[in-house]
């Protein structure tokens, strides 16, 4: 169910949700079958989503986890706050700042800072981010999405 | 193992694709296994009518779409990546994706490329609007891979 209202106030604080990147969460994004039809990690192997030896032949000190992946969670974040208004009508718009490791944490927040008229519908943009448990920013970025 | 896409060799203006596919039961099921979201929208029913992909699913297509273009995109880094979400992609929608590369760049000495690409479906309609840009994984240390140095 979605939780943003035509009249949400600027500053609301949406439901963070948190989760852990494994070692098996990034391997199974990243051997994924693609619509072209090649599982990706044995096409393609090694990669730096599943070879930690090609991970580390570019600096990175083990695998990381496709930009895409995150990207997703994103996505589901935003989808259940704007349900319809942002499988149609979103955006989502993100740097990836700092690398993201197996094993760590990951909370999604996002704060809203705009409300926009859009037609008869309301454009709701958020700042949104996925910070470590650290507390560190990994992914800075706005997202919006439609209230109709 | 093939070598991997070289900075040097992509061009400004280049079109990638075009990328056809269908949103089959099995990449949709796949996807949500792969990001672990079985949302009922995904999996059973939308208000859209039917199944639809994750809204995401096609802005992983660049990855196809540089393929097709030349050579895998292995150790690339993801520097930033949007998308605008126009309208659901149905099950059993047939998707076409095309894109183009609209800008390359160094940066803080690291070097950029911009890739925008477009996923219509059977009817014209458009699906996703998306960028992703991407650094070449050379400016990071210099990339081996089975001795071929990139």
């Amino acid at each position: 169910m979605a939780l943003a209202t035509r009249d949400i106030k600027v500053g609301y604080e949406v439901t963070p949700i948190t989760l852990t990147i494994s070692r098996q969460k990034i391997k199974l994004f990243s051997t994924r079958t693609t619509p072209r039809g090649d599982p990706l990690g044995e096409k393609w192997a090694p990669n730096i989503h599943i070879s930690e030896e090609m991970a580390k032949s570019i600096g990175f000190p083990d695998t990381v986890p496709e930009g895409l992946q995150m990207f997703a969670y994103m996505s589901k974040f935003m989808a259940s706050f704007f349900g319809e208004g942002w499988v149609r009508g979103g955006k989502l718009s993100t740097n990836f700042i700092r690398l993201i490791m197996p094993g760590d944490t990951i909370t999604i927040k996002g704060v809203v800072k705009e409300r926009t008229p859009e037609d008869s519908a309301i454009r709701i943009t958020l700042e949104v981010w996925c910070e470590n448990q650290r507390g560190e920013k990994a992914i800075v970025g706005v997202a919006s999405g439609l209230v109709r | 193992m093939e070598k991997e896409l070289r900075w040097d060799d992509i061009e400004v203006g280049e079109e990638v694709g075009p990328l056809e596919y269908e949103i089959s039961e099995e990449l949709i099921d796949k996807f949500a296994k792969a990001i672990d979201d079985y949302d009922d929208w995904y999996m059973k029913d939308s208000p859209f009518g039917g199944r639809i992909a994750h809204p995401t699913f096609s802005a992983t297509d660049y990855v196809d779409l540089m393929f097709l273009k030349r050579t895998p995109i292995m150790s690339w880094v993801h520097a930033k990546q949007s998308i605008e979400l126009i309208n659901p992609a149905k099950l059993g929608s047939k998707v076409t994706v095309t894109g183009k590369i609209v800008d390359k760049y160094i940066k803080r000495g690291r070097k950029y490329i911009e890739l925008v690409y477009v996923a219509i479906d059977q009817d014209g309609q458009e699906i996703t609007r998306n960028k992703y840009i991407s650094m070449a994984p050379q400016q990071l240390r210099g990339l081996k891979t089975n001795g071929t140095s990139n």
